[in-house]
């Protein structure tokens, strides 16, 4: 017996709020713990107390932010198993590696280090801190390299095979895991996303600081290092970011479609739409405003190629969808050992399409005596909701090109020095902190929407992962998390807040504005 | 490649290992952070605070090595007891919630009020998991109520929270709060000094007596009470497919096991020496020597109860011949082979790194007391 659709959709609804959440604190971390690597590294060489106060006064803000990572980082792992036990006991034995290995080298290192940076200063060699730094911002970064080897099995599984005894996958390269293409592009789109978010943090306090005229040296300070690694962050997350779309275009194509609000395929030269109203029902655009050549370049970098839309998708699933069903009804016999070796055979020649199958168990429970019309609604069921990825794909694009925009100001104003004589610039970094945010968060809503129907893209339909528990838990647990994360959200922005507006006087020594002098420490 | 079976036990002991070196870690955090909302003084509560909190994040983290480590080398048993108690670990998670926020964010701002609640937050995020821990240990001597589908081996929990609230969960629940509260002592006693210390001390003789006697006395709830299971056969090969072993039941069985399996007694014994030895050390002065007696304690308690179930994982009580043991409910031998040898130089790093992250906390005189904590008023929790 399947979960019921009210359980799959709170399901999915549950783990998409808690994941996402979660992602509002995770690109701080990776980011951030690269600056703090980058004072500590001109402390350590210059011996200037300022560079100390730096990575003493931002790592004060990483805190805060590590912590609700910390909350919700272990919900993630909790989940799986909560809300998708029969995804989770599909794939342990695969995406479980990736986890574990997250667990073991990642989250165990930072969380240890983050302890040492705190509690350690002084009482150890200021290098011995230094290599414990390191370790926090490698640490953080491997967290999130395990995470998407991860999840890009999940949108392109290999490496892997069925096995319909176990009805689990198994794994049969670990390395080729690490080494997939798909991951290692998109871990370094989000490696640079993160960094970007530090940027934009680090640029907009700052930049409030010179608007009050506190802190003037201390900001300055920030902001030259920021913009640094800000032009190549945001170059390189452009530059990772439009590599993912060649690999999307040749491996993810229905996601590739709806990205665009291609339906049916263009002959090339294709025209790229820039906006459009994409209408599921009638599988056609109701308008577009559209640029001729561009598609083409985008999905290949030439002029020739051009990307399958979702009407032939659809069609050509409906027919892996019949060749599943042939090797799904003869499980039973299989199971029992009593299939012939001619249906032994039959299941062979259609095992690759078995998860097809799959998605007609939403209309058909014993699956014998499948009708073609319920093909057909499994097979319309088979592409993305193309309005949702269409549109989530154009914001996080947007957001990226006012940060080039304002990146490329700060170059300038950098290198003729004058950064805090441009209000209009240093107010817009100061509004600009959430744009990196809303970046990521509908750059995770571009991937995971743009793979569904699939959990396992493929071979396992996201409504067969989930659970076989009742509504009414699922009902609570949403609630739940919605008000515990309510709550840590509104404490942890009140703590930011009240610490971004004291600055480095909270540190307490005495060399910042705001805070009465004192003496404790000389200037060095 | 290494043996499939040979890879099966290695992963079981390893996975125990695990749950060990979090319950003698995380576990005295527990401890201190139960006993917080009781001192009268701030000045006890801030030293008891960074007594713990200078590595309480990284003792945290073997509960998701643990969690990691089920999810890829059991993921049957992680599926189908993480859906099916589903309320319980909503419990350990939600109390987990308060935990992150009690350490960093108390002391970032001076009101009584807001210190009050996180020292009360703090209690909670330790008590309850221990508790459910605990409980879960409990029933799982006393078996699940699972099942699994034929076909699609899809899992299914026919039972709900309450059913996991009985007299042997409750033993169990309790012996795992003494257990922490006793570790949680003698951590504290070891790193504080003066007054609390004493009073460390004596708490420690409090609860180390209370556990040695609930202990025995869940030993005796084992013997007389609980319907334990017995694996009279499974198939070669059975991997994740725990539908057709042949198991029995019968009250005491857990304890008839150790006749079959000599070796579990150790688990029991060290546990008994290590309570006591602790208790003769601490009162010799020998703080550190006491508290690592502790550990050797905590891993002999641990171990009881996972010993006790071997070769069973999750029994089954809803259709024993669906039990899940470490022969049928780990993962092919290709993943369990990668992970160990992926596993075993990480842990030896990671020993190496934790031993430097104590050595660089604690550097100096090694203990704490109010002042420290006044001195370092803006870096301390």
């Amino acid at each position: 017996m399947l979960p019921s659709a009210a359980v799959v959709d709170l399901s999915r609804t549950q783990f998409a709020f808690t994941a996402l959440f979660h992602f509002l604190f995770v690109p701080l971390t990776l980011g951030l713990s690269w600056y703090l690597v980058a004072m500590e590294a001109a402390y350590v060489r210059s011996g200037k107390v300022v560079f100390r106060d730096m990575t003493q006064f931002w790592g004060k803000l990483f805190a805060i932010n590590f912590a609700i990572g910390v909350v919700t980082g272990i919900t993630m792992e909790f989940e799986f198993g909560l809300n998708w036990a029969y995804f989770s006991r599909f794939i342990g034995d695969t995406f479980g590696t990736a986890l574990a290995i997250e667990g073991i080298t990642a989250f165990m290192l930072e969380a240890t280090m983050i302890g040492v940076f705190f509690f350690a200063w002084g009482k150890i060699n200021k290098w011995a801190h230094f290599g414990a730094t390191i370790l926090l911002a490698i640490g953080s970064n491997l967290s999130i390299l395990n995470i998407i080897v991860a999840n890009s099995w999940m949108q392109h599984p290999n490496n892997t095979v069925f096995h319909w005894q176990t009805m689990t996958m198994h794994l049969t390269n670990l390395w080729g895991f690490y080494i997939d293409t798909l991951a290692q592009i998109r871990v370094g789109h989000i490696l640079f996303a993160g960094v970007m978010t530090g940027t934009m943090f680090i640029l907009g306090i700052s930049a409030f600081y010179i608007l009050k005229n506190k802190n003037v040296g201390f900001a300055k300070r920030s902001m030259a290092i920021a913009v640094g690694f800000g032009i190549i962050g945001v170059l390189s997350v452009g530059f990772f970011g439009d590599q993912n779309g060649l690999q999307v275009a040749q491996k993810e194509p229905a996601k590739m479609a709806a990205i665009e609000g291609v339906w049916s395929t263009p002959t090339p030269p294709a025209a790229w739409s820039l906006l459009a109203w994409p209408d599921q029902a009638k599988e056609k655009n109701i308008f577009d405003i559209s640029f001729p050549y561009v598609l083409s370049l985008i999905a290949s970098h030439s002029l020739t190629g051009t990307i399958e839309g979702e009407r032939q998708i659809i069609a050509g699933n409906k027919l892996r969808i019949e060749s599943g069903l042939m090797a799904y009804k003869l499980l039973p016999k299989m199971r029992e050992g009593k299939a012939t070796p001619q249906e032994i055979a039959t299941y062979k020649a259609h095992k690759k399409d078995i998860g097809f199958a799959m998605l007609a168990r939403r209309y058909n429970d014993s699956m014998t005596n499948v009708t073609p019309a319920q093909v057909t609604a499994a097979a319309k069921d088979s592409i993305p909701n193309v309005f949702v990825t269409f549109y989530s794909f154009r914001i996080m694009v947007a957001c990226w090109s006012v940060m080039v925009f304002l990146l490329l100001f700060g170059l300038y104003y950098c290198a003729r020095g004058t950064m805090e004589k441009h209000k209009w610039w240093l107010c817009c970094l100061l509004v600009c902190i959430p744009i990196p945010y809303i970046a990521s968060e509908f750059g995770w809503v571009t991937a995971e929407l743009g793979r569904q129907p699939w959990v396992l893209k493929h071979i396992l339909p996201t409504f067969f992962g989930a659970s076989s528990i009742d509504v009414a838990s699922v009902a609570f647990s949403l609630g739940g998390f919605a008000l515990f994360y309510l709550m840590i959200f509104i404490v942890e922005l009140a703590l930011m807040f009240k610490f971004a507006n004291i600055g480095p006087a909270s540190l307490g020594t005495g060399r910042y504005d705001g805070e009465e002098k004192a003496t404790t420490e000389s200037q060095v | 490649m290494m043996g499939f079976t040979d890879l099966q036990f290695i992963w079981w002991v390893l996975i125990g290992a695990v749950l060990i070196i979090y319950a003698a870690t995380a576990g005295f955090d527990f401890g201190a952070t139960m006993l917080l909302p009781f001192m009268r003084k701030e000045s006890d509560r801030r030293v008891i605070l960074n007594a713990s909190g200078r590595t309480w994040d990284g003792n945290q983290t073997w509960i998701v090595f643990a969690g990691g480590g089920l999810f890829v080398i059991w993921p049957a048993v992680y599926a189908a007891t993480f859906s099916g108690l589903y309320a319980a670990i909503l419990i350990i998670l939600w109390s987990f919630f308060l935990r992150p926020p009690g350490f960093d964010f108390r002391a970032k701002i001076d009101s009584h009020i807001w210190r009050r609640f996180w020292d009360l937050g703090l209690f909670v995020s330790a008590f309850f998991p221990m508790l459910i821990f605990g409980v879960a240990f409990g029933n799982l001597l006393q078996g699940l109520p699972l099942s699994f589908s034929p076909i699609s081996l899809r899992s299914f929990y026919h039972g709900n929270f309450w059913g996991l609230i009985n007299w042997m969960g409750i033993i169990a629940g309790v012996v795992a709060i003494l257990m922490a509260l006793m570790h949680g002592a003698a951590m504290l006693n070891r790193r504080t000094e003066g007054d609390l210390k004493r009073r460390m001390q004596r708490l420690f003789y409090i609860f180390g007596v209370l556990l040695l006697i609930v202990f025995t006395g869940g030993g005796f709830m084992v013997a007389y009470a609980v319907k334990g299971y017995v694996l009279v056969h499974s198939p070669a090969n059975a991997t994740l497919h725990p539908l057709s072993s042949v198991v029995t039941r019968q009250t005491g069985a857990w304890f008839a096991s150790y006749a079959q399996y000599p070796w579990k007694a150790a688990a029991p014994i060290v546990a008994y020496i290590g309570i006591v030895l602790a208790m003769i050390t601490l009162k010799l002065g020998k703080g550190a020597f006491a508290f690592w007696m502790s550990v050797v304690a905590i891993a002999g308690v641990v171990a009881t109860a996972g010993t006790a179930l071997f070769p069973f994982i999750v029994p089954s009580s809803f259709a024993p011949a669906q039990s899940m043991t470490v022969w049928n409910a780990t993962s092919a031998q290709y993943t369990l082979n990668a992970m160990l040898y992926v596993t075993i130089p990480l842990l030896a790093f990671i020993l190496c790194y934790k031993i430097f992250a104590y050595w660089a906390v604690w550097r100096g005189k090694g203990t704490l007391d109010s002042k420290d904590v006044a001195a370092n008023e803006h870096e301390y929790y």
